[in-house]
């Protein structure tokens, strides 16, 4: 099994591949945000069915889970959009654990600045993704990002900045909206240099 | 102080976290990621009157960090803000109803439970009895808490209050006390209740009160005559009023179901059931489901009694009600024994014996320990079985019905054990009930201890009257779940009279219940039960030197046993069919049949294919007359068509054609490319079916269609034996229209 692990995690760095899981309450904006991602950077994507991605897509829910690829700066990222609507034993973290969470590089937790609770349930999806310890270590990226800025804001910039940090459970906070695009190319960024960083510290 | 921006007007608001009169209420939340905060909820005045909420969340220190929530609130006429209508929404439905007795004070203190509204059904039994204990007299505060803890099985904790007679919570108590400790005087405390002059929601409670009392101690002209009583308010048209109406209809059907009125027992309950779903009422569903599914049961539809069973397992598993849970997995322990399984069935009934709750409350206890004793029963360990029995009997204030249940326990492990003592034990221990006695269940019992009675004196037509009269009324009541017993104890009764006068009449008779035995045995998928039952054929035909017949009988059982691999029965009738080439089968046909019909009645069984019953549909009848040229075709006014009728009247030719050398094979049945024929014959008529397939109780019907005839008075005129014929069918089995012959 280590030697499985170990040749997975050669082949990502000889291919450059970071894995994203996304994660949050659902109707926070996580397939919108993915969206807008892809749409930052080519055109050449592609999603779990094969399919051209869509871009006006119409507000939908995202019945279990979207895997979506791309390539940007020359890394090939890999992105787990899973469905807010927990079913206990049906989600894809009940069904699919290896695949989206062991095997993940940076985890995108999201959360609706209007919606306070979205940022209180975080905690939950931390938990059921067992990933309390793995949060507060440099060998996995923890990004927040706070979605619908264009909406009004009903969790207060001190309440997010308090789990921000070195030794928190975010190493990052990004605001976003996806839908004007704004923070959208930060976020970019920042998950290319934790991908590159963590990809150089898998050596 | 801390300080806020209200987000429907900006107006801002200070409060301080800790002086609750600076706020409308304060609770902690945060989680170990974001660390302790508190939610807050305050309110403001506007020059409109309304008040704005704002729901915010602080940390430790009073520092503002999320708004969590902001509404404004209107003013109703009476002064309580619209938080009393969000509650109203929120609230369990079951207990909806009773907040329109709330008066203003009442409202206020309602509204004061704590937010959000969306509780578990805990969280509501516990906030509703914090109000009960801050206003221990106040009487609508208690009956919510009550009647909540009452649903959600919480009775061993509530029936340690102490109840006012004339609180609305005494209804509910009186209840409890049925359940936990009925007596007498439980029975006659219900009589006394008078609540006429209460609020009509508080009136309906007591007759349920008392519609429990009177159910579970028996009283059942009071349940009766309390019944007819609350039909006065059955032009309400309210759910409130129709909900409490319907809970009422559904005890009164159980009544019924105790006394063996299982088909009007179902017409009074399945609408019950039904209205309780519709409504989503909890409360409906699970107390009436109990009882659909009894009953259900009782007809003979395991599957569908476990379907229903499911439903209210659910429910009882939402509401967190651990009795009703109890109940519903010993019901469910009963189906697992009726279809085999019994040492999953035994071991379940153990461990819900030694349940706190159960040992605590009298009705669980007993009606398990009696289920127990049963199933004890059919896995044939009679000892043990008639030790639980004669423990039970040994209750005091053991009600009739359970009593009866014990006792039919024990004359059937008389009948096993051929123990006349344990049948005489039965008859001194009758109980002294004439209304009972004189129910349809009565006359069951008493009519099956007779017919043990002259098995075990080898009286068979003791035996045979006294089955045929409980079948009559079994059946009259729809109740059919012993029918298959009942047809190979009647087979048995035949025979014997048969080996008693040869009389080769008896034979066929008992080749008939034979018959009617395997038609169940094939509608419940049942090729055990069928296979046995073609070999006890096959051994009646060798035991009455009809070597040919026995040799069919035979041969068609080793096809169902190789068809079915049923490999020990294959080797049985293997042996069968040496010796009967051998000519040696007499010898040993009677011993084989004496254990083959004692195995096949009151027994374990072995066979646990899925039963999926289909009712049959007969197309096509014909009658005609053995001696005149009277004749009648009938077709289904449902399924029959012309092919059919032609199809029927050419296999008509055919029979009349063969029939001698037919009737000497003793066949009366016959699958064809069209589904299945069935012909029947008595001294003036004869009369041919088709039909798809045959279920149990359309071939009774057809089975007993002539003799009808024959009884009839006016046989000989056309015209009247039509409309009796027509009639009859229509009766008993479908409507069906004459067809005219050119």
């Amino acid at each position: 099994m280590a030697k499985l692990t170990n040749f997975l995690y050669r082949l990502k760095k000889s291919k450059q591949i970071v894995r994203m899981t996304v994660v949050g309450d659902g109707a926070v904006g996580k397939t919108t945000l993915v969206r807008a991602l892809i749409r930052k950077t080519t055109n050449n994507t592609k999603n779990s069915k094969g399919n051209k991605v869509v871009d006006d897509k119409k507000i939908t829910r995202t019945p279990f889970m979207e895997i979506e690829t791309w390539t940007y700066k020359n890394l090939r990222f890999q992105c787990y959009d899973l469905t807010g609507q927990r079913k206990p034993g049906l989600h894809p973290l009940d069904l699919l654990q290896k695949q989206v969470i062991n095997l993940i590089d940076i985890y995108i937790f999201v959360f609706s600045v209007d919606i306070y609770e979205s940022f209180e349930n975080l905690n939950n999806w931390i938990k059921l993704m067992d990933l309390e310890s793995k949060s507060k270590n440099e060998t996995k990226g923890f990004i927040l990002v706070g979605n619908k800025i264009d909406l009004e804001r009903n969790v207060s910039k001190e309440l997010t900045q308090s789990v921000v940090g070195h030794n928190k459970y975010f190493q990052t906070f990004v605001e976003t909206c996806s839908l004007d695009g704004t923070g959208v190319g930060y976020l970019l960024d920042e998950i290319v240099n934790m991908g590159k960083n963590l990809l150089s510290l898998s050596d | 102080m801390t300080e806020i921006n209200c987000k429907i007007c900006d107006k801002k608001i200070k409060f301080d976290p800790n002086n609750p009169e600076t706020y409308i209420h304060k609770s902690e939340s945060g989680n170990i990621m974001i660390g302790k905060l508190y939610t807050i909820r305050t309110g403001h005045p506007t020059d409109s009157g309304a008040t704005h909420v704002n729901v915010v969340v602080i940390d430790e220190q009073g520092e503002y960090r999320a708004h969590k929530d902001y509404y404004e609130e209107i003013q109703s006429i009476e002064g309580t803000p619209d938080l009393w209508n969000k509650l109203q929404r929120y609230i369990p439905l079951e207990l909806r109803a009773y907040l329109a007795l709330a008066n203003p004070e009442e409202k206020k203190i309602l509204t004061a439970i704590p937010e959000p509204f969306n509780k578990t059904v805990i969280e509501w039994y516990d906030d509703l009895t914090e109000l009960r204990n801050n206003n221990p007299s106040n009487q609508l505060l208690s009956f919510l808490a009550v009647r909540w803890g009452f649903i959600i099985g919480k009775g061993k904790e509530l029936i340690q209050y102490k109840y006012e007679t004339n609180s609305w919570s005494y209804l509910l108590y009186l209840r409890l006390l049925a359940r936990f400790t009925p007596s007498s005087e439980v029975l006659e405390q219900a009589k006394k209740i008078n609540f006429s002059s209460a609020p009509l929601l508080i009136q309906l409670e007591a007759a349920l009160a008392k519609a429990e009392v009177y159910l579970r101690l028996s009283a059942y002209d009071l349940l009766e005559q309390l019944y007819n009583e609350c039909q006065k308010w059955s032009s309400q048209t309210s759910v409130e009023v129709k909900s409490g109406l319907m809970l009422l209809q559904g005890y009164f059907g159980f009544r019924l179901y105790f006394l063996g009125k299982i088909n009007e027992a179902i017409t009074l309950i399945e609408p019950v059931f039904n209205f309780g779903q519709i409504t989503e009422n909890r409360e409906i569903v699970s107390i009436t489901g109990n009882f659909y599914a009894a009953v259900i049961q009782s007809s003979g539809d395991l599957e569908k009694a476990l379907k229903i069973f499911e439903i209210v397992l659910k429910v009882s598993e939402d509401m967190g009600d651990e009795r009703t849970r109890v109940v519903i997995s010993s019901n469910m322990s009963v189906i697992e024994s009726k279809q085999g399984l019994y040492d999953q069935a035994l071991k379940r009934q153990q461990a819900i014996l030694v349940l706190p709750i159960v040992q605590a409350e009298f009705f669980l206890k007993i009606s398990i320990m009696g289920i127990y004793a049963e199933t004890l029963f059919i896995a044939e360990r009679y000892n043990i079985s008639r030790r639980v029995c004669q423990i039970l009997l040994l209750e005091e204030n053991l009600p009739t019905y359970y009593k009866v249940d014990v006792l039919s326990t024990l004359k059937r492990i008389a009948g096993k054990t051929d123990s006349l003592e344990l049948l005489e034990f039965v008859r001194k221990n009758l109980p002294d009930d004439s209304d009972f006695m004189d129910s349809p269940v009565g006359h069951i019992f008493m009519h099956d201890l007779e017919a043990i009675d002259g098995e075990l004196h080898n009286d068979w037509m003791k035996l045979i009257s006294n089955l045929k009269e409980e079948r009559e009324i079994m059946f009259k009541n729809q109740s059919v779940e012993d029918a298959s017993d009942i047809e190979i104890r009647l087979a048995e009764g035949y025979f014997k009279f048969y080996q008693d006068t040869e009389k080769l009449e008896y034979l066929n008779h008992s080749y008939n219940h034979l018959d009617l035995a395997k038609t169940i045995a094939i509608e419940n998928q049942s090729y055990l039960d069928l296979c046995r039952l073609l070999i006890l054929k096959g051994l009646l035909a060798a035991e009455s030197k009809l070597q040919e017949q026995a040799k069919i009988h035979f041969e068609e059982a080793l096809k169902t046993a190789q068809d079915y691999n049923l490999p020990n029965l294959e080797r049985e009738i293997t042996e069968h069919l040496e010796q009967l080439n051998k000519g040696t089968i007499e010898r040993s046909a009677d011993s084989i049949l004496r254990r083959m019909f004692k195995r096949l009645t009151f027994r374990k069984t072995e066979d646990l294919k899925p039963k999926s019953k289909q009712k049959s549909k007969v197309y096509a009848i014909f009658i005609g007359t053995q001696d005149s040229a009277w004749k009648i075709v009938l077709q289904n006014e449902k399924y029959g068509s012309s092919k059919n009728i032609n199809y029927l009247l050419g296999f008509y030719d055919l029979w009349n054609n063969v029939r001698k050398n037919m009737l000497q094979q003793q066949l009366n049945y016959f699958t064809v490319s069209r589904g299945s024929v069935l012909i029947e014959n008595s001294p003036h008529f004869q009369l041919f079916a088709l039909c798809d397939q045959l279920d149990y109780m359309t071939r009774l019907a057809i089975q007993n269609l002539l003799p009808t005839l024959e009884n009839f008075s006016f046989r000989h005129i056309p015209e009247e034996l039509e409309e009796k014929i027509l009639k009859t069918l229509s009766d008993n089995m479908e409507k069906f229209s004459k067809v005219e012959l050119y």
